[in-house]
């Protein structure tokens, strides 16, 4: 009898590896294609994003042109969302108030993540009463109405984007601070940082290279929740006329001015509450779909 | 007719095999053991039995339970039929349990659901129960929430609510896996009692030979979703025929906890090469599922092997089965006197089927060692080691020099709810006490403890990971307990650690190659970093191309072996280990166990390795300490501490350590006291 090996693995003392194909349904491609909120959400934010580039440099018409000859027009094939009282094409308007809108949000969120991440990182690195003191400062922004800073803030400064971006972003600074340390201190906790530690790694490259890429997902899915919180915001401080002034095409004053003509052209207010609520879904199911994505466990377990 | 009778049982998760095609039966009264190790389907196979499947996980062929097909019969049928007739014990007691029910109520649940008492008489039968399971105050526990127990309490609890409608059959599946071995042996003993004196069938689902050997008089092995043999458990100790099992049999006997002469200390240890496919892969595979790593493997074995008798009562699935025994030595099963250590490598490990050099060692020389020979050159750890105990630098004496040494370490910690088996110090626990250790120049020190003895605050504290409440740590003569981190750098280069859990101490986001190189970047280590990745990557014997995965791609032995690497990588002179195979399967651990024993000798290590388990500690250990509720209750060299224990604790520690062929409750460790639960 003869024994043929059948393989060199098996008498070279090291392990074959495991099944790739198993990694391969694990990866982010495959849990994105089975995550319905994800693909809607993500062709949503897709369109949005698309329609602000084109709004820059394209809108059928000028969304500021005043045309008094033709106020309250239906919808039809030369206006296909009509116009308002001063003749403005409506479509236009919304177009180039997502590019507004987009810019608003997207600043902010930026704006808080860039104080909210570092001060959450701090918190849980450092621990003790330095970290308490940031967190309990951190309490007292989350305490404070935004409302009441864009007020505030437009009081001093005449409402303005910049206005809204500057309370948006306040008000989310907290909530960065708070998401980040608490996924820090997670990843903080886990044997590879000890190890790291006992490499002699330093704090700061800890955070650099183990922290941070791993609470990445995190982080990107709640700004993309926050962002549609911004633009909820946005829309609502602006329509309180906190934001932009008239006659900038925002969505917000859109729905203010459309508002008074209830009567006379109610499709006017339906258009920009439409369009708000259908981006504010996107990012929202996005936020969602890239939870799923980065986190299926959590999916699993509900 | 047996009891139950399993026959061509498959599970299938849509295309792929979990469990393939396998036949068993247990008799009325009978003990059957059910050995495997992760992945290869034997827990699938209980909830099989039990038809609870999770779901999108199907199961045809035959289960026969008292002539009622459980596969076929309805779902209401077998309703009546679990925790009446069948009942099912878990591995983790805390996640069975309801954390918001007292467990009295719980119990009582368990009898009034079948109907078969009152509310009022089933919290008598509870009580009546958990004296049963020999909980010492039933009245207490039976108004407790499962978090207020200890986890032996718990799962004497599970026990009790399995045992409650007297049923005909018991499964259990890894029920003392989560427990520390003293309990372990105590719950042990309480199912081994229950069993016989109620005369339930046991099917005992455990990766672990030895706790199987204990109990069971027969035992099924499984391999890859696959049966591979079946016999008593005297002829699969004795004389295993699949080299599967001979591989298991091999390295579960060397590791066994009790010092043997023969036995020599950092030899290399027998191994099955190789890691076992994923459940998946494996049910792609055709033809033999071991034959990768199988040294007897021939072109014959890409056929599927069928099971069949090698002799009477003796079942293997295998084309080239080790050769019956010649009528030589023979190990007692349970139904005789308990073997000794080293009578239990019997014949059976004679057969050419191992890869390794191991057999060559002095303790394992069976008298059939002259078999047709190795498959193949022989596995390189053994090219270098010869099979020879490696030598050491230094044999830890006396005379060389201090190099890593603590002095009356005391570490505190302020917890808000201190539930610590009813310590009086409420909010404070007391993870060390008074701890004095010195590791010298070329010492590998064996930290013994269970769990809650301090042995993990222990490895922080060394590490300068975590400062003690009071005393000293020094690295060589330096301390090192109360500097800033800046100053720590030299010490930590010279020492390293690897932990238990080799997925948890690899960052998930970082390659291989990244991970091994990140000392050399942080510690600020001088040449060509590729290089000295690729050599560390060579000298833990991982494949070259493994540099650039990621560690959810590698098994867990090579994740071991990657954090083995990265411990390396700016050449140390001291390890920490902190139970670094324990969460490793059995075949597996024996190699990473042969890697450090080579790079012990190597690297001129000196090591401090922390483990519950006694038989790894004898294995590479020259000196020992024993760890109990934060002191040390016992220091010595191996041999005297594991022959001439001093503590009572450390008696009993060895006493519990399950060994192939020792049946449970079969010597001196009844009288061990002084263990409380």
């Amino acid at each position: 009898m003869t024994f043929l090996p059948v393989q060199l693995d098996a008498i070279t003392g090291t392990e074959p590896a495991p099944d790739e194909e198993v990694a391969g349904e694990l990866s982010l491609w495959y849990r994105w294609r089975h995550s319905p909120s994800a693909i809607v959400g993500s062709l949503i934010s897709a369109a949005v994003i698309v329609i602000a580039i084109v709004s820059l440099v394209w809108t059928p018409y000028n969304p500021l042109a005043i045309n008094m000859a033709a106020t309250f027009a239906r919808p039809s094939a030369q206006h296909l969302f009509g116009t308002d009282q001063y003749g403005r094409d409506v479509l236009s308007r919304l177009m180039s108030g997502t590019d507004v809108t987009l810019y608003a949000g997207v600043v902010s969120v930026l704006a808080a993540g860039a104080i909210g991440i570092p001060a959450g990182l701090y918190a849980a690195q450092r621990g003790g009463v330095p970290g308490q003191l940031v967190l309990r400062l951190a309490d007292l922004v989350y305490a404070f109405p935004a409302l009441l800073v864009a007020v505030v803030l437009a009081t001093d400064f005449g409402g303005s984007t910049l206005t809204v971006m500057g309370a948006v972003a306040l008000a989310f600074v907290p909530v960065f601070a708070r998401v980040t340390r608490s996924g820090a201190l997670g990843v903080l906790s886990l044997e590879y940082v000890s190890a790291a530690r006992a490499c002699g790694v330093s704090r700061m490259r800890i955070l650099r290279r183990h922290v941070l890429p791993n609470i990445a997902p995190l982080l990107i899915t709640q700004m993309t929740v926050l962002l549609s919180v911004a633009v909820l915001a946005d829309a609502a401080l602006t329509y309180l006329g906190l934001g932009a002034p008239p006659p900038a095409a925002s969505w917000g004053l859109m729905l203010e001015e459309a508002q008074r003509y209830m009567g006379t052209d109610p499709l006017l207010s339906v258009w920009p509450a439409v369009t708000i609520a259908l981006c504010v879904l996107g990012f929202n199911l996005l936020g969602d779909g890239l939870r799923d994505v980065f986190d299926p466990r959590r999916h699993d377990r509900s | 007719m047996s009891l139950l009778d399993v026959e061509n049982l498959v599970i299938s998760s849509g295309d792929a095999r979990l469990v393939d095609g396998i036949d068993f039966s247990v008799g009325a009264g009978e003990r059957v053991g059910l050995i495997g190790e992760s992945g290869s389907g034997k827990s699938l196979t209980a909830l099989g039995v039990m038809q609870l499947l999770p779901r999108g996980i199907s199961s045809t062929g035959s289960i026969r339970f008292e002539d009622r097909d459980l596969v076929r019969a309805p779902e209401r049928a077998r309703c009546r039929l679990r925790g009446n007739r069948v009942a099912m014990v878990f591995q983790e007691p805390m996640s069975a349990l309801n954390p918001l029910m007292r467990v009295g109520k719980q119990i009582a649940e368990s009898l009034t659901v079948h109907g078969r008492l009152s509310r009022s008489a089933a919290k008598e039968e509870a009580a009546r129960l958990l004296a049963r399971v020999e909980i010492r105050d039933p009245r207490a526990v039976l108004r407790a929430y499962p978090h207020e127990l200890s986890g032996g309490q718990r799962q004497r609890v599970v026990l009790a609510m399995a045992i409650a409608n007297h049923p005909v059959l018991l499964l259990a599946d890894e029920p003392t896996t989560a427990l520390d071995v003293t309990v372990q042996d105590r719950v042990l003993r309480l199912l081994d009692g229950l069993v016989r004196e109620e005369r339930m069938a046991l099917l005992l689902i455990s990766h672990d030979l030895a706790v199987v050997s204990g109990i069971c008089e027969r035992v099924v092995v499984m391999y890859c979703g696959r049966l591979v043999e079946r016999a008593a458990v005297g002829d699969i100790l004795a004389h295993p025929r699949h080299p599967y099992t001979a591989g298991l049999v091999a390295t579960s006997a060397s590791l066994g906890g009790v010092w043997s002469a023969t036995a020599r200390r950092l030899q290399v240890l027998p191994t099955i090469p190789g890691t076992a496919p994923g459940a998946a892969a494996a049910s792609r595979l055709s033809g033999c599922p071991f034959r990768t790593r199988c040294g007897r493997a021939s072109e014959k074995c890409l056929e599927e092997p069928g099971l069949e008798a090698a002799e009477a009562g003796h079942d293997v699935a295998c084309w080239h089965p080790l050769p019956a025994p010649a009528g030589l030595l023979r190990v007692h099963g349970p139904s005789g006197p308990a073997g000794r250590d080293d009578d239990v490598l019997g014949p059976g490990l004679a057969g050419p089927g191992l890869a390794g050099p191991g057999l060559a060692g002095p303790g394992l020389a069976g008298p059939g060692l002259a078999g047709p020979g190795l498959a193949g050159p022989p596995a390189p750890v053994g090219s270098e080691t010869d099979g020879r105990p490696v030598q050491l630098v230094a044999s830890g004496d006396d005379g060389a020099a201090p190099i890593l040494e603590c002095r009356n370490l005391v570490k505190v910690y302020r917890a808000a709810l201190a539930r610590q088996g009813g310590e009086p110090s409420a909010g404070e626990i007391r993870a060390l006490d008074g701890v004095d250790l010195v590791v010298r120049e070329g010492d590998v020190l064996g930290i013994v403890g269970e769990s809650g003895s301090g042995k993990s605050t222990l490895a922080r504290i060394l590490l300068a990971l975590d400062r003690p409440t009071s005393g000293e740590v020094r690295f060589r003569a330096v301390r090192i307990d109360d500097r800033p981190e800046r100053e720590l750098k030299e010490m930590r280069r010279e020492v390293q650690v690897v932990f238990q859990d080799p997925l948890g101490s690899l960052d998930p986001r970082m390659r291989v190659s990244d991970i091994v190189a990140e000392p050399l970047q942080a510690l600020g280590v001088e040449g060509d970093c590729r290089q000295r990745v690729a050599e560390l990557l060579e000298a833990v014997r991982l494949p070259r191309d493994s540099g650039r995965r990621y560690p959810h791609q590698l098994s867990g032995g090579q994740r071991q072996r990657v954090a083995i690497a990265r411990a390396l990588a700016p050449r140390p002179n001291v390890l920490v280990a902190d139970e670094a195979v324990s969460a490793l399967d059995v075949s597996v651990r024996a190699q990473i166990l042969n890697l450090f024993a080579e790079l012990i000798g190597r690297f001129a290590l000196s090591v401090v390795f922390i483990s519950h388990d006694m038989g790894v500690v004898r294995h590479l250990c020259n000196r020992v300490a024993v760890l109990y509720r934060g002191k040390v209750v016992e220091e010595g060299m191996t041999e005297d501490v594991l022959t001439r224990p001093v503590s009572s604790y450390t008696r009993g520690l060895l006493a519990a350590t399950p060994r192939l062929g020792k049946q449970v409750g079969d010597d001196e460790s009844a009288t061990v006291g002084a263990v409380p639960l």
